[in-house]
């Protein structure tokens, strides 16, 4: 026996963060809430524009759906810490629509970031 | 570019106070791989360059105090290694201390070894020191091998870190000139493969043949100086006046390395040190006038040159100094057990460029699984089956289908109830039950075949029909019973009727036309019940009793 589900279904999510998400920030430690992801949050260190070109929905690595985010470079850090989670906003309806975590890597106030590429994926069901 | 601008990256690498023994001056510190953030050592975005060229050291987060660093071996990759040497000016007891390694940044190499930062000046405070038996880092001498020894991993690991001796032939030497006056240091790592009874040497320094002065470490000869002990021997001056100092501190494992310390620390003390540890003193007076002008690794090099070593030797050394107790015991924490004598800490980008990673997230997905209850139907297809209970049941409505093919059906109680119908089909059948009965409106039809029908007790109730059709058919019981307005059909065949008595209550027994009712030959008895009863034959028939 076997369970499945139709693209739509999962596109209808990963389009969500696709229309939706206009802000891409590196934070020190996990956001627990929008404002704390946002530009002055508690967990900010630094912050990139995003539009719905920045992200691919198509097939899974594994399985189901995934929305490929794409690379940022030349991001200037506007505050010192450890940048260890990336969130995904929608400074618009105040939304905090996903985060993920990263290698940690210490960040300087002014130096030069690069967040690089990575997937939210949806899995099949099972 | 003077550094440290242009390098993107630096880490803080802490040295933990509790592996730091007194005040050590100008301590070269072993860093290997794990020493470093695996960012730095992995090849990628943020990696160092493969070969360590970018790899830099200072005491503060700043790179205002660069420090002397030796880069032996850097890997960078999916199998990282190092091997690498970084010169703290102090590494004092009483807190943590740190060091600052740099890296990523391209085109870079490491300077030159006379550089006022490079190799040399990290081995400035010695007069050899070899990690691999082939090369001196302090840049004062040449090694010479004799009888091409080979390498082997060394004891941190490093591959080629040591030279492996073969007990026969083989050695190395460097040619020094120190005079034999306190203090001298020697020192190094040995791995023996074999005790040879011979007395070998690790380390000599000796003056050859002039007046066979020397300084050595060497394993035992046997005997009383047992081959897996190590000892400090050091003889001085004339035959006259000779001091031999055995010493004999520590039992050596073929194939495991050891770290020994020979100290000439004032003209009345030799002091041996292994693993870290003070094992043994020997006092003097040591003296001698004579200048040793050989540093020899593997056997004795004096007027009688022999007494080979078998084995891995490194970490070779020589220094006209006195080492403290606290720098050999600092010392030994860090050449024995790198991964906890300094620990690694987040990097820092303090350049451009640097990339922040997220990571891959993924959601999974589940779905409950639904039960099928009511309005099932369980279908036994043509097959061989067989069923075993204690009572078969049908109830309303429902129908047990036995087809075509061989049945065994074991009951108790074997139970027909209201409106329903148990058909063998034409086949085999065995029934045995205690209780055949069948109750209204029902009929036990036993198609043609050959049936065995056994039961204390067939009864049929009212308005049943046993029929028993064209075969061959044994019915035994007790008492075969047909109450009212029933009536027994004996198909033409042979039956056997066996029974204690065959009632018909209140029927005749009546031959149909042309039908013979013949009692056999036994005794008979018609017994005509109360009341006018006449046993008459129709008529042109005959009744014979």
């Amino acid at each position: 026996m076997v369970k499945s589900v139709d693209n739509s279904v999962l596109d209808a999510a990963l389009n969500d963060i696709k229309t939706k998400c206009n802000l891409m920030t590196a934070c020190a430690g996990q956001p627990l809430t929008f404002a704390a992801a946002n530009a002055g949050g508690v967990n900010y260190l630094a912050g990139v524009a995003m539009a719905g070109t920045d992200f691919t929905v198509g097939n899974g690595v594994t399985s189901g759906r995934k929305a490929a985010v794409a690379s940022k470079a030349g991001i200037t850090v506007t505050n010192t810490g450890t940048g260890d989670h990336i969130a995904l906003l929608d400074t618009v309806g105040s939304v905090l629509l996903y985060v993920t975590t990263a290698t940690a890597l210490g960040l300087t106030a002014g130096s030069s970031l690069t967040l690089g590429t990575w997937n939210i994926e949806i899995a099949d069901p099972v | 570019m003077a550094f440290p601008t242009g390098w993107a990256w630096n880490t803080p690498i802490t040295i933990p106070a509790a592996k730091i023994s007194g005040n050590n001056a100008n301590f070269p510190v072993l860093l290997t791989a794990v020493n470093f953030p695996a960012t730095m050592m992995n090849g990628g975005v943020n990696s160092a360059l493969n070969g360590g060229g970018d790899v830099r050291f200072s005491e503060d987060a700043a790179g205002a105090v660069q420090l002397p660093c030796e880069i032996v071996s850097f890997v960078t990759g999916g199998t990282p290694s190092a091997t690498v040497w970084a010169k703290r000016p102090t590494l004092n007891s009483g807190a943590d201390r740190t060091i600052y390694v740099w890296y990523k940044k391209a085109g870079e190499v490491q300077p030159v070894v006379t550089d006022p930062l490079g190799r040399n000046a990290v081995w400035v405070d010695y007069q050899v020191v070899s990690h691999d038996g082939a090369i001196d880092s302090t840049g004062n001498t040449v090694p010479t091998q004799f009888g091409a020894p080979t390498t082997a991993p060394g004891p941190f690991g490093t591959t080629n870190g040591a030279v492996s001796l073969d007990g026969l032939t083989q050695f190395v030497r460097s040619g020094v000139s120190v005079p034999f006056v306190s203090p001298i240091t020697l020192q190094a790592w040995s791995r023996p493969t074999s005790f040879n009874t011979n007395g070998p040497m690790l380390v000599s320094l000796n003056d050859g043949a002039v007046g066979d002065q020397h300084m050595l470490l060497r394993l035992g000869h046997g005997g009383s100086w047992p081959t897996n002990q190590v000892y400090a021997w050091g003889r001085f001056a004339n035959a006259l006046n000779s001091a031999n100092a055995p010493l004999s501190p520590k039992i050596l494992t073929l194939g495991s390395w050891l770290k020994t310390t020979m100290s000439w620390r004032a003209s009345s003390g030799l002091d041996i040190f292994v693993d870290g540890a003070n094992k043994a003193t020997g006092t003097g007076p040591f003296s001698s006038a004579n200048t040793a002008n050989r540093f020899t690794w593997g056997r004795a090099d004096d007027s009688t040159p022999g007494q080979y070593f078998t084995g891995d030797l490194a970490e070779i050394r020589l220094r006209l100094s006195t080492l403290l107790d606290s720098w050999i015991t600092t010392e030994y924490n860090n050449q024995s057990s790198p991964a906890t004598f300094a620990l690694p800490g987040t990097p820092v980008a303090v350049g451009g460029g640097v990339t922040l990673s997220p990571n891959n997230a993924a959601s999974s997905h589940t779905a409950g699984n639904v039960t099928l209850s009511q309005a099932q139907s369980l279908t036994v297809q043509g097959a061989d089956h067989s069923q075993a209970a204690s009572n078969v049941t049908l109830a309303q409505g429902s129908t047990l289908a036995v087809n075509n093919a061989a049945h065994a059906v074991v009951s108790n109680t074997g139970a027909i109830a209201q409106a329903q119908t148990l058909n063998p089909a034409n086949a085999t059948q065995t029934q045995a039950a205690d209780n055949v009965a069948l109750s209204q409106s029902q009929s036990l039809v036993a198609g043609n075949a050959t049936h065995g029908l056994g039961s204390d007790s067939p009864a049929q109730a009212q308005q049943s029909t046993l029929t028993i059709a064209n075969d061959l058919h044994s019915l035994t019981s007790d008492a075969a019973t047909l109450a009212q307005i029933q009536a027994l059909i004996i198909q033409n065949a042979t039956h056997g009727l066996t029974g204690g008595n065959v009632t018909f209550n209140p029927v005749a027994v009546q031959p149909g036309a042309d039908r013979t009712l013949t009692l056999q030959s036994e005794s008979r008895t018609s017994l005509p019940t109360g009341g006018d009863r006449t046993t008459r034959p129709a008529n042109n028939r005959t009744l014979r009793i």
